[in-house]
């Protein structure tokens, strides 16, 4: 050992004492800083020397800095922490909504319920005071503003606790990557100086991993490298190594509605225990839970109310009643009933004809929309949904196509008409629903009972009965007793429209008289404008008539006897005589049979034959308004194409942008072209046939022939701006023809312009009677006539009129007026035999099917031997016009006996028409399963007694139907009021008709609209039911109202319990909740503490301690520094000696 | 223990935070008057509040009906009494003028009374109380009797069901007596009889009408009576519905009263824990061992 060993001794005493006071210095330091753990310098001796056989010290160093944890208590302290947070959060979420359960000083719901049973008691002992109902309007309309506020209220804070999530999401996120960063750095620290743990940033990353407990609960796990591994109570990775997975909002949804929470890392299924602890599990659970349960409640408390009320009040009147009765909740498509096939109620004829027009009762209301259609596996699991889009414009065959395209494990057909849908494989189902196109409805698909209705309050109906009473316009009561109305939820639909009770007409053979079913009969009548379509049938004892403007000419391949088409061209003459088959049969080479029943329009030769002439007043200029308005036809823009043809008769309107000018060859009678161009001036009145005759060189070409066609030897003329006044152009295909007026008479109302003119191809001049025309102010004095001499303007008819009067002749418009009678507007008038353009069916026999409502039967119909049966109409279903028959009447298929006198014949057939001229339409006859054909039912039984003699002076009015599921009773503009009693079902307040309260629960709550405007229409009293008597003062249902206060009751599969216990339970719930979120905030912050005291036990910095250990370094430094100094002295010494 | 630095000024911190809880929340308490005042102070307690409130409303309102049952069978009884003294005094016209030292004249001059009799007695029938018909039955809005003495007819046209105050969602009593009662019909009939016997001079007939007028009148004092007993029910009704509602204010008020001395000694002890609280952060601040060092 030298003298400087000790010098080292003392100067590695001072660099350690130093490095130990540099420790110290960095936990004073740190005394404040959150997560910070002391540390401590452990010193150490440095390794001794042998010398001379002994060890020598050679003084001392620092073997380590040691931070001081307790890593048990780190580990609880995380996730006292992450409860505690909870617990906070909780509370705070509660505290949010403490002002929606009112104080004692304003109960809120309380207090409306309070004033809501208060004002039903107060009317109830003053029932005929004003005052007072107008008290219960104001009473049940602040019971719904509380309800709806409080919802409000509960919603707000559900959905902002929600955006708040995602903050908090955005938060634990940071704090993920933040461990994933130390986890690095650590590990990189610690494995290049394993000596040197890493302490500072252990700390960093407690402290993150503690801020991250508070966000949501993590577990965690250490591993040897120092790195940590995070995840979730669920087991979701989290953190690892360098690697963070960040959290985010999935697409599935909790059962509340909020989007739940994922890894945005594959796969993004919601974390599993998210909700235990944690911010964000406090959020979760106020949201799902408390939030959710209060606005669950809120909602029951509603529906009960809805229910309840509505329960006792549909069953009472006022005497004050409404003369329209609607019911506040639609009928629905069931989307509960799956099966393994649908098949539509009611069928078509052919599956190719658009749906609007396939004959379908109701098929003028299908609409542009869609309906959904949605399959389900053997499991019951859905397997596939389509939507199927529908158009009127639609066939069957399109839907059919539709569904079978979509792939759904879905197939559709057309079978016997009907539409069928089957799902495929064993044990699969369909249901269909969300039909915005009315086609399910109207095709009688799935149409839904009473209890499967989709109606909120369905499954309260029970078998019952109610009662409707009708009252005049005095209020006197007409049906005493009233109509009983029964129903029962396993059988009866709200509306049968679907599924009509016509018989069916399968294999019955119609020997006389006609039927026509579906179409429209043109027997006597003119022709619409226009050509055959291919499938219209003619019989074959039609007849035209001689004041059709022409004989009808069917050329080669356009007749069909279901077997052959004609070979030759068959004219049917306007002789009012010669019948089609007589024609035919006197047709050379014809090729067909000339005697059969019936010809249908074929298309084996021209596609599109031409039309005979129908039309009847033809319209040359102006226009003419009959519901809608038939103006000259205007060409489309462009030029006459070869092929395109054009009658003789044609005219080039007035307004036409010029006149047409027909060049060289364009025009061909079949054997020639003109040599020539023809010009057809725009005078309104020169035909084709007489521009070609006045035109000077135009070689052969015919001036009489119906029709020219266009050929291409010549330029074409142009289109464009011409207008036709009369006459007809075929362009490629399309017939453009001036107008024909319909059958029938000018309506009031209908208007005309002031250069109308009527062409010679109508059949007469039309006489307008004095009074039936005005001009807005002054009517015709005297008759005015419009001659059919194609220039003559409805202005200058007037005009010439002498004695019209003060009418202007210069109007743009004249109107139909009231007074007098319209003329006659018919034209082409059928002689014989019958034409239906649709389908009509003399003497043959009936397609498979049944009648359908509209169909008209004339009363000398026969249903001939070869019939398969007779022919069974249902009560109600023949109708008159005025009256149907109550019971049910047969034709027999013997041949003779008619359909009238089948009436005639049968007992207790009520006042309907027996004469043989009578035409019946054939009417639904109101299903006995359904709400609609039962009050149908009911009130023509009371109108049409089978005794005449009981016939009342009175009939009722009422008449039931249903507008988008939605239930109507009206009574028209008779007066007559509507009253409802005894109502044991449940349906009238199921269906909410004549109810306080509409809606399903909170969300959609309100007060009837009519008893909102005006008080005195609100239910007071109860209808006696065997008298229909009500008085002012009588208050049973304002009394049953009251009591209701106290009832208890359940219309949700809740506890039967009263209105006001379910309001004080919510208060009572909300209130253990709080006490129950502070006591545990209470317990998880005493238990977080005790830790946090716990761990700065171990971890803490103590002042004191620190300055004690200072002083200690301090004196050690100070004693080494002596030792050195020491040293020194005798270094000195030592040196003395050598000089 | 090891103790850290800041620990103790934590506990001093928190202990403050509870005692200024307190203080605040005896404060309010104080202030309302109730030892609470939301559901979030006292879940359960504030839940029998309504229900203990909400049947002190419905004793309320049941009082309320009850004043409505009485003020209209009070009227009841004063038409009633009415009545009774136009028929007594038909009943003293009839034994005078069925005396034969009346004359024709003496008689006719007693029809003319007697018709204001008999208008008057149609007036008592067909009184209204608050715009709304008495003795009409739920009818309210139909004058209940028509009379015509020339064709010695008297109609009821109102309805035959009482009119009914609704006390309770149990109770309900009849508030009325209907007009269709034979005493009204008797009344009518007795004292017709009696005018067209003046009018006719006819003793016999007014003999017979002073039978029938005796008759009638008992039979309005028997439906006077009954309206009576109805009346005395209703007090019987009365005094229970209040003593109810005593009982009721009695227990909202003990249910929900604040316990004032408890609330002021609890004051008082947390403001004598905060200030031993502040002095302690004082003396903290100077214990340190930073401040003997030199």
């Amino acid at each position: 050992m030298s003298i400087s060993s000790a010098l080292g001794i003392g100067a590695s005493s001072l660099a350690t004492q130093q490095r130990a006071m540099d420790v110290l210095a960095h936990n004073i330091a740190n005394v404040n800083t959150p997560g910070y753990s002391r540390q401590r310098a452990d010193l150490a001796t440095l390794a001794p020397e042998q010398t001379m056989g002994f060890s020598f010290g050679r003084g001392a160093t620092i073997a380590t800095i040691t931070r001081q944890v307790d890593l048990s208590i780190q580990r609880a302290l995380g996730n006292s922490a992450s409860q505690k947070q909870m617990w906070t959060q909780v509370t705070q979420g509660l505290s949010a909504i403490e002002n929606v359960f009112g104080s004692l000083s304003a109960t809120g719901l309380s207090a409306s319920f309070d004033h809501f049973f208060a004002s039903w008691q107060q009317l109830a002992n003053s029932p005929a005071d004003s005052a007072q109902k107008i008290n219960v309007g104001v009473a049940a309309n602040e019971l719904v503003t509380t309800l709806a506020n409080m919802r409000t209220q509960l919603r707000t804070e559900q959905v902002n606790i929600d955006q708040q999530i995602d903050q908090k999401i955005s938060g634990a996120n940071l704090l993920i990557k933040q461990i994933a960063s130390l986890n690095v750095q650590i590990v990189r620290q610690e494995i290049n100086g394993s000596a040197a743990p890493a302490n500072d940033l252990r700390d960093q990353r407690e402290q993150a991993l503690q801020n991250l407990s508070a966000i949501i609960p993590i577990q965690r796990v250490v591993n040897p490298d120092g790195s940590l591994l995070v995840q979730t109570p669920g087991g979701d990775l989290l953190a690892q190594d360098d690697i963070a997975h960040q959290l985010s909002r999935g697409t599935s949804v909790t059962a509340s509605g909020f989007q739940e929470i994922v890894l945005q890392s594959s796969p993004k299924v919601p974390l599993a225990g998210i909700s235990t602890g944690g911010t964000i599990g406090g959020m979760v659970d106020l949201r799902d839970n408390r939030y959710g349960t209060y606005l669950s409640t809120l909602d029951s408390v509603s529906k009960n109310l809805i229910f309840g009320s509505n329960q006792i009040y549909s069953n009472g009147s006022s005497t004050n009643r409404s003369t329209t009765a609607s019911a506040g909740q639609p009928s629905l498509i069931s989307s509960s009933s799956r099966t393994s096939s649908i098949t539509s109620q009611q069928k078509v004829s052919v599956s190719t004809i658009s749906l609007a027009n396939s004959g379908v009762p109701l098929a003028s209301q299908i609409t542009t929309g869609s309906f959904k259609l949605v399959a389900y596996n053997s499991s019951g699991d859905q397997s596939g949904s389509a939507t199927i889009n529908i158009k009127p414009t639609d066939t069957l065959d399109t839907v059919v196509a539709a569904v079978n395209g979509a792939g759904i494990g879905a197939t559709a057909s057309v079978v016997n008409g009907a539409l069928e849908l089957k799902a495929t494989g064993t044990g699969a189902s369909l249901a269909v629903t969300a039909d915005s196109s009315k086609f399910l409805e109207t095709f009688g698909i799935n149409s839904a009972l009473l209890d499967t209705s989709g109606v909120p309050f369905a499954s309260q109906i029970k078998a019952g009965s109610f009662k409707l009473h009708l009252y005049d316009s005095a209020g006197k009561p007409l049906n005493v007793a009233g109509v009983s109305i029964a129903i029962d939820p396993a059988v009866t639909m709200l509306d049968d429209r679907a599924f009509n009770t016509p018989p069916a007409t399968t294999g019955v053979i119609l020997a006389a008289g006609k039927s026509v079913i579906g179409g429209v009969d043109y027997t006597g009548s003119a022709l619409p404008s226009g050509s055959f379509a291919v499938g219209d049938s003619l019989s074959g004892v039609l007849v035209s008539d001689t004041t059709s403007t022409g004989s009808t000419a069917f050329p080669i391949g356009t007749l069909s006897d279901g077997t052959n088409t004609n070979a030759a061209i068959v004219t049917l003459p306007n002789d009012g005589v010669t019948t089609l088959k007589s024609a035919i049969a006197a047709t050379v080479g014809v090729g067909i049979s000339g005697v059969a029943t019936n010809y249908t329009i074929a298309s084996v030769g021209t596609p599109t034959p031409t039309a005979p002439a129908t039309t009847g007043l033809v319209v040359k200029s102006g226009s003419v308004t009959l519901d809608v308005t038939y103006p000259p036809v205007t060409l489309p823009t462009g030029s006459f194409a070869a092929g395109d043809s054009v009658s003789n008769t044609m005219i080039s309107a007035k307004s036409s942008s010029g006149s047409i000018t027909f060049p060289i060859g364009s025009l061909s009678d079949g054997s020639t072209t003109n040599a020539v161009a023809v010009t057809l001036p725009n005078d309104g009145s020169t035909t084709l046939g007489a521009a070609i005759a006045a035109t000077s060189g135009v070689g052969q070409l015919s001036t009489t022939l119906a029709s020219y066609t266009m050929v291409a030897s010549g330029t074409l003329p142009v289109t464009t701006g011409t207008v036709l006044g009369a006459g007809q152009v075929i362009l490629g295909g399309t017939a453009y023809v001036p107008t024909t007026l319909p059958s029938g008479s000018f309506l009031s109302g209908d208007s005309l312009s002031g250069t109308l003119i009527s062409t010679p191809a109508s059949s007469s001049s039309i006489t307008f009677p004095a009074g039936t025309l005005s001009d807005g102010t002054n009517s015709n004095a005297v008759a005015v006539t419009l001659p059919n001499d194609g220039s003559t303007t409805l202005q200058a008819a007037i005009a010439a009129t002498t004695g019209v009067g003060t009418l202007s002749s210069v109007a743009t418009t004249y109107t139909i007026g009231a007074t007098g009678t319209p003329p006659a507007t018919t034209g082409v008038v059928i002689g014989a035999g019958s034409i239906s353009l649709g389908t009509i069916y003399p003497a043959a026999t009936l397609p498979t099917g049944s009648f359908s409502v509209g169909d008209s039967l004339s009363g000398t119909l026969t249903s001939a031997t070869g019939s398969t049966g007779n022919v069974v109409f249902p009560a109600g279903t023949l109708s008159d016009g005025t009256y149907a028959n109550l019971v049910s009447v047969t034709l027999p298929n013997d041949g003779s006996t008619t359909l009238s006198a089948a009436i005639a014949a049968t007992t207790g057939v009520g006042s309907i028409a027996t004469a043989s001229t009578t035409t019946y339409t054939v009417e639904n006859g109101g299903s006995s399963s359904s709400v609609v054909g039962l009050i149908n039912q009911a009130v023509r039984a009371y109108n049409h007694p089978k005794s005449p003699s009981a016939a009342p002076v009175t009939l009722l009015t009422l008449a039931a139907s249903t507008t988008n599921g939605v239930l109507k009773l009206d009574t028209g503009n008779s007066g007559q009021t509507i009253g409802f009693s005894n109502d044991t079902s449940n349906f009238l307040a199921a269906y909410e008709i004549n109810a306080l309260f509409h809606g399903s629960d909170t969300t959609n709550l309100a007060v009837d609209s009519v008893v909102a405007n005006d008080s005195t229409r609100i239910n007071t009293g109860t209808i006696d039911a065997a008298t229909s008597n009500i008085y002012v003062a009588d208050n049973q249902t304002a009394s049953a109202m009251f009591s209701l206060q106290q009832t208890s009751f359940s219309v949700d599969g809740t506890v039967a319990t009263s209105l006001h216990q379910r309001n004080s339970d919510l208060s009572a719930k909300y209130g253990l909740d709080v006490a129950n979120a502070q006591r545990q905030l209470t317990y998880r912050t005493a238990e977080f503490n005790s830790l946090t005291a716990q761990r700065d036990a171990v971890s803490g910095v103590n002042m004191d301690e620190e300055l004690i250990n200072m002083i200690k370094f301090q004196r050690a430094y100070q004693s080494s520094a002596k030792i050195i100094t020491t040293v020194n002295t005798m270094l000195d010494s030592l040196m003395g000696l050598i000089r | 223990m090891r103790v850290s630095s800041v620990q103790p000024y934590n506990n001093l911190l928190q202990g403050i935070s509870q005692q200024q809880d307190i203080r605040t929340k005896a404060n309010a308490n104080i202030a309302a008057g109730t030892r609470f005042q939301t559901p979030a102070q006292a879940g359960l307690d504030y839940k029998l509040s309504l229900d203990l409130r909400q049947m002190r409303t419905v004793e309320t309102n049941a009082l309320t009906a009850v004043g409505v049952a009485e003020s209209q069978l009070g009227v009841t009884q004063t038409i009633l009494m009415d009545m009774e003294k136009v028929l007594a005094r038909a009943q003293v016209l009839a034994v005078q003028q069925s005396s034969s030292t009346s004359g024709p004249n003496e008689r006719k001059s007693a029809g003319v009374e007697v018709q204001h009799l008999l208008d008057q007695l149609k007036s008592d029938a067909n009184t209204k109380y608050a715009g709304e018909h008495l003795f009409s039955g739920t009818a309210t809005d139909i004058a209940p009797w028509s009379v015509d003495a020339a064709a010695g007819t008297a109609t009821y046209n109102g309805s035959s069901t009482a009119r009914t105050v609704r006390i309770t969602e149990t109770q309900s009593v009849v508030s009325s007596e209907v007009g269709n009662d034979q005493a009204f019909s008797n009344s009518f009939q007795a004292v017709i009889k009696l005018l067209k016997g003046l009018q006719s001079n006819t003793v016999a007939d007014v003999q017979t009408a002073l039978g029938d007028l005796n008759s009638a009148r008992n039979q309005v004092v028997a439906v006077d009576a009954r309206a009576g007993a109805k009346f005395s029910a209703l007090q019987s009704i009365k005094t229970s519905h209040q003593d109810m509602k005593t009982n009721l204010d009695k227990r909202i008020n003990t249910h929900e009263a604040v316990d004032v001395p408890k609330l002021v000694s609890d004051i008082q002890l947390s403001d004598i824990a905060l200030q031993a609280s502040y002095k302690q952060i004082s003396s903290m601040s100077s214990l340190s061992l930073v401040n003997f060092l030199r």
